[in-house]
């Protein structure tokens, strides 16, 4: 019988209006105001010109591997040639290694000390202080029967053994809005928002910069790996016939 | 097909009518609740109302959110023509004849040195 | 020119924006009648609209309108170096090459890895006809800058200019590399190969013109172009009996679809004629 009672069990109109709904405005504006917190703080990135260069022939060479069917033979085996020659080659090419590393590049430092900033402090806060302000609340109830094994997930902060495990505590409240609410922000934020398009302005396009690894020469080894065993397959041999065939 | 009013209108009577048929199911629990009889199934009306309002959704929608893309990878380009493709914008130069229709340009010094 | 409400001219402004069309005149004309007024309704557009009626206005050459244009520019972007750019075109607009390029030198000074300085650079020695400098800067260019579509784009042009055609036909290999779906290229591809001449070029023409007919059945060029090279290469002596009774066959077969499209038109013409004074040999 204990089970219905469970079910039956009313929650404080009160605790709708001062718990449940002020968790999710505080954590919407603060996910708000952390994005705006980062784009203040965000620098400029520098992007090495050697580095632009790396990304872009890693680029071009996946292009070339993957619509190699739409040139000529010789004119891939050309690329290839250009890209894979034992000497002269671009990517079988030896370069000394400049790979800055985390300790000795200040910019690296600087970097992650502002993702810690702006991520992990507002974190620790703002949670520290829900736990501290609105603890010990049932707030809602998932609308699906839980296991046992969700209740220190969902009802962090209360202790009853005999509570039903679709009960969600306010704390637990709170995590399931920081991580719930991305969507929302990708939604508010999203890429037509005005603060990406003034920071678009701002960066002046410079170029189709990928991300690269610090090391280049894995990816090239890849690259080189790859394009080495493309079989050419020029798509256009037979097209006259299946054209006027149609 | 351009999002005409009168499906603004029914997509906006579609939502509400949707949201009145999940408010009559809610009542319709408590007011099981209350009388303490069991819960089997939902009335018809709800059942037909929800559906219903439902495919209005469906229908306003379709029209307000814009056209279909066809599947074809290369229907876009099938209307391009060469004129536009060619025209590169970042290495636009402006010292073509068509400057001399504009009436602020002045025949230059530069042209005159070469004539 | 139809007068059009500013979102009309917004959207049409848009699709302008999309397909690079150079409407300079007509986005001056709508500028001055209905956008000027209500900028400040684009919302997220608003700059990109500025930013496309300054190059129009350069290229009517309206320098008032194009220093409006970048005064409201730089008052948003104070420190950007795109607004900047926009000043050196201002020079170039007015062939002042040597300040236009001080500026765009500071900008590259300013970032190394910025692309659009660097084009604008070439367009200042296309500008001025020097052609050859233009292309060794811009394979220069390409060095780095190897994925820039646009770049090797404007290199096939370059060499089309100068009569190279096999530098023209590789860069257009590399577009066809990055935009594999585009019946423009193929069709492109194929009138290089076409205008080079030779047998072998001519077969890989029509391997090309096919190619774009079947990514675009409606593209005229590419029939016409089927038919010429398949006359070529029937007529050619290096083709063994049996190409050139395919080329024959196919030659009728674009024949009859071009003569079908101009009569969709309602256009009555003798087209074998005007065909055999188009061919070269």
């Amino acid at each position: 019988m204990s089970i219905s009672v469970m079910t039956d069990l009313v929650v404080d109109p009160n605790i709708r209006g001062w718990v449940f709904l002020p968790i999710i405005v505080i954590t919407f504006l603060v996910g708000i105001f952390r994005h705006y917190v980062s784009i203040l703080l965000s620098s400029q990135k520098k992007v090495e010109i050697q580095q632009l260069q790396d990304s872009q022939i890693i680029l071009r060479s996946r292009i070339l591997r993957e619509n190699a069917k739409y040139i000529p033979r010789s004119s891939f085996n050309m690329r290839r040639q250009f890209f894979n020659n034992q000497e002269t080659g671009y990517l079988t090419q030896k370069r000394e290694h400049t790979a800055p590393t985390m300790m000795t590049d200040p910019n690296m430092m600087t970097d992650m000390l502002k993702g810690n900033i702006t991520n992990v402090i507002p974190m620790f806060i703002i949670g520290g202080w829900i736990n501290w302000m609105f603890s010990g609340f049932i707030t809602t109830k998932v609308p699906f029967p839980l296991t046992l094994r969700f209740k220190p997930m969902l009802q962090r902060g209360i202790e009853l053994s005999h509570l039903d495990a679709s009960w969600v505590s306010s704390a637990s409240w709170y995590f399931l809005n920081v991580f719930g609410l991305r969507s929302i922000y990708a939604l508010v934020l999203g890429e037509n928002n005005a603060a990406d398009q003034s920071k678009q302005m701002q960066d002046q396009m410079s170029g189709a910069a990928m991300a690269m690894p610090p090391d280049p020469k894995v990816a090239f080894k890849a690259e080189w790996e790859a394009l080495e065993i493309v079989d050419h397959q020029w798509i256009l041999q037979d097209i006259d016939n299946s054209l006027v065939d149609q | 097909m351009p999002a005409t009013l009168f499906h603004r209108f029914v997509l906006i009577i579609g939502f509400l009518s949707l949201f009145h048929a999940a408010y009559s199911a809610a009542q319709h629990r408590s007011f099981l609740r209350i009388n303490e009889q069991t819960f089997t199934h939902l009335p018809l009306d709800i059942i037909f109302q929800s559906v219903g309002s439902l495919f209005a959704v469906m229908y306003g929608v379709m029209h307000i959110a814009g056209d279909f893309k066809e599947i074809k990878a290369s229907a876009d380009l099938e209307n391009k023509t060469w004129e536009t493709y060619r025209n590169v914008p970042s290495f636009y130069t402006f010292n073509h004849r068509g400057r001399t229709f504009s009436p602020f340009y002045i025949h230059s010094q530069h042209s005159d040195e070469s004539e | 020119m139809e007068d059009l409400s500013w979102s009309e001219a917004r959207d049409l402004f848009r699709t302008w924006r999309e397909t690079n069309a150079r409407k300079s005149n007509e986005v001056l004309y709508h500028w001055h009648l209905s956008l000027n007024i209500n900028l400040n309704k684009l919302g997220n557009e608003k700059f990109l609209i500025v930013e496309q009626v300054c190059i129009a206005a350069f290229d009517c050459y309206q320098l008032d309108v194009a220093n409006e244009c970048i005064k409201l520019l730089s008052s948003e972007f104070p420190q950007s170096l795109r607004v900047k750019k926009y000043k050196a075109m201002r020079y170039e607009a007015q062939e002042d090459y040597v300040k236009a390029l001080e500026i765009l030198d500071s900008i590259i000074k300013a970032d190394k890895s910025n692309s659009a300085p660097k084009k604008r650079k070439i367009a200042i020695l296309k500008a001025q006809g020097r052609y050859v400098e233009a292309i060794r800067e811009l394979t220069d260019y390409l060095k780095t800058f190897m994925a820039d579509a646009e770049a090797w784009q404007e290199l096939s042009e370059l060499y089309i200019g100068e009569q190279d055609f096999a530098k023209a036909a590789f860069c257009v290999e590399e577009l066809i590399l990055h935009n594999p779906h585009n019946h423009l290229l193929h069709q492109r591809y194929a009138d290089i190969k076409y205008t080079q001449g030779g047998f072998d070029n001519m077969e890989l023409a029509r391997s090309y013109y096919c190619q774009a007919l079947k990514l675009n059945p409606t593209n005229i060029r590419a029939l016409y172009g089927l038919y010429l090279t398949c006359t070529s290469i029937a007529t050619s002596q290096k083709a063994s009996a049996q190409k050139k009774k395919d080329a024959i066959k196919m030659s009728e077969w674009a024949l009859t679809k071009l003569k079908g499209s101009y009569k969709e038109k309602g256009f009555e013409t003798d087209l074998e004629s005007r065909m055999s004074a188009m061919a070269i040999n």
